[in-house]
């Protein structure tokens, strides 16, 4: 795929260039949303508005790497949707039954029927655990340990300096290691030898 | 520079364990690389801790990826272009400004602090010159009220103009007192404004005074030809008139060193109240160049906002 030819046509107006874009990182905007989001219909209003968002901007990059430019959107997105649920909080029975269905999208790697269950039932912990950080130091967790993006990456994405997001990432390891110890039994054996030590 | 401040807040624990993340996710300098090195060596339990974080990467980096529920492609009918950029960025400009503004603020707020003290020194100088102004005023009363009671000068001399001048010249200077008294008084009930007019009437007091004194001299000079013509026409001596004129003018002369000062003290004073228009009211109360700079801080934190939002939008 030859991104820069893309986002330039894109930039003249071809929305079907701008679309082929999105079908290449569709997929990664959606699961850092709903890492972040924590529920599937809130990271789908949120990927799409990112698109959105980014393809009215288009003309605002100027270069650079386009990933990080689209997850900032992404990520800007996210605060708007958390800020509009916390001023108006909401919970459906509709969630929570998608909450549970959720798992049916999950796949993880062949281990056996049992150990494939634990496997799944510690990714589910964790996702848990996630929900409990505070949002800013959900979303440097998300973007750093998940996604796997620097510090300099993230400090760009998230707008706050280097030292913010090495305290962030350090608060949220902290209290992501503290909300695993509530599942002690999922942990893989040498992470509970050390948690009990 | 923030960081660094927010650094001295920290623990020496919460420092480590920043850095202990740090150097798990490849973060810090060589130097700092170095240090982390060492502290495991030398500690187990920071081993332990480094361990448990590095597992705990591992897990989230294997976190399964999630199927995209539906296509999130743009609908060609809905979006037409995208938008222009436009010609002047907000951002750049926005962050200029905000900076100019910063700058401009500290500079008011030491300008503020200085100006502060500087009218602090006017109002105490003022306030000399007031209790100077009255005992001087007092005097030049007595004496002019002893050479009244010289019954020879009242029943002889009869110069009248000669001496209803010398009342007058009592009578400013006591006038002058007062008006110093009042400022002083004023003064220290009032701020800034308050301070720049006492500081000003002082000033005009002494100016009058001084026209007072000048007044003296001049009629101490033509006093010889007042005099000539009224020994001529009465044929009695008229020392006495001439001194208590002499005693006038001198207890005003004495004034002259002392109200230098005051001009300063007063320029001071009067330069800060018409540079502040002191407002009344509760924005009086602020006084008028803490106004100024609240209003700098109102628009620095207004510009500070819509810089963070136009960054935001980038």
């Amino acid at each position: 795929m030859d991104e820069q030819g893309l986002i330039q046509e894109a930039k003249n107006g071809d929305i079907n260039s701008y679309n082929r874009l999105v079908l290449h990182y569709q997929g990664l905007v959606y699961n850092v949303t709903y890492r972040i989001m924590g529920e599937p219909q809130a990271a789908e209003d949120a990927t799409q508005e990112a698109f959105i968002s980014a393809y009215k901007a288009l003309n605002r990059f100027r270069g650079g790497s386009f990933k990080s430019w689209l997850m900032r959107i992404a990520t800007n997105a996210c605060y708007d949707e958390l800020r509009r649920r916390k001023r108006r909080p909401q919970s459906s029975l509709d969630e929570l039954t998608e909450d549970n269905e959720s798992s049916a999208f999950l796949h993880s790697p062949g281990e056996g029927p049992e150990g494939q269950q634990q496997q799944m039932e510690l990714m589910r912990a964790i996702e848990n655990c996630l929900q409990t950080l505070p949002d800013e130091q959900r979303v440097t967790a998300v973007l750093g340990d998940v996604e796997g993006y620097d510090y300099k990456e993230i400090s760009d994405m998230t707008h706050v300096s280097l030292g913010t997001v090495k305290s962030r990432m350090s608060r949220a390891r902290s209290k992501l290691r503290d909300c695993l110890q509530g599942y002690k039994e999922l942990l893989p054996f040498s992470y509970r030898l050390m948690g009990s030590a | 520079m923030l960081d660094y401040l927010r650094n001295l807040r920290k623990s020496a624990e919460e420092q480590q364990q920043e850095a202990l993340n740090a150097y798990l996710d490849d973060a810090l300098a060589p130097q700092q690389r170095q240090q982390v090195e060492n502290e495991l060596a030398a500690d187990a339990n920071l081993q332990a801790d480094l361990a448990q974080m590095r597992a705990l990467q591992q897990q989230m980096r294997q976190l399964p990826q999630r199927q995209v529920p539906r296509n999130f492609m743009l609908d060609p009918a809905l979006y037409g272009r995208p938008r222009r950029e436009p010609l002047i960025q907000a951002y750049p400009v926005l962050r200029t400004a905000t900076v100019l503004t910063a700058f401009i603020f500290i500079f008011a707020l030491a300008a503020n602090v200085f100006l502060g003290s500087a009218s602090n020194l006017a109002s105490e100088s003022a306030e000399s010159v007031a209790m100077i102004a009255e005992s001087a005023a007092e005097s030049a009363f007595e004496e002019a009220v002893e050479l009244e009671a010289e019954p020879a000068m009242e029943m002889e001399a009869q110069p009248e103009g000669v001496e209803e001048m010398v009342e007058e010249e009592s009578d400013k200077a006591l006038g002058f007192a007062q008006a110093a008294d009042e400022a002083t008084a004023a003064e220290q009930a009032m701020p800034a404004q308050a301070l720049g007019e006492s500081a000003f009437e002082g000033s005009e007091a002494g100016i009058e005074l001084q026209a007072t004194l000048e007044s003296a001299d001049k009629l101490r000079e033509t006093l010889p030809a007042i005099m000539e013509t009224e020994e001529a026409s009465a044929g009695l001596p008229a020392p006495p008139l001439a001194a208590s004129t002499a005693v006038a003018t001198e207890i005003a002369r004495q004034l002259i060193p002392q109200i230098v000062p005051t001009h300063i003290a007063s320029g001071q004073g009067e330069e800060l109240a018409s540079e502040v228009g002191a407002p009344d009211g509760v924005l009086g109360s602020l006084g008028g160049f803490s106004l100024i700079v609240l209003l700098l801080g109102i628009v620095l934190l207004i510009l500070l906002v819509l810089t963070l939002m136009a960054r935001r939008r980038l």
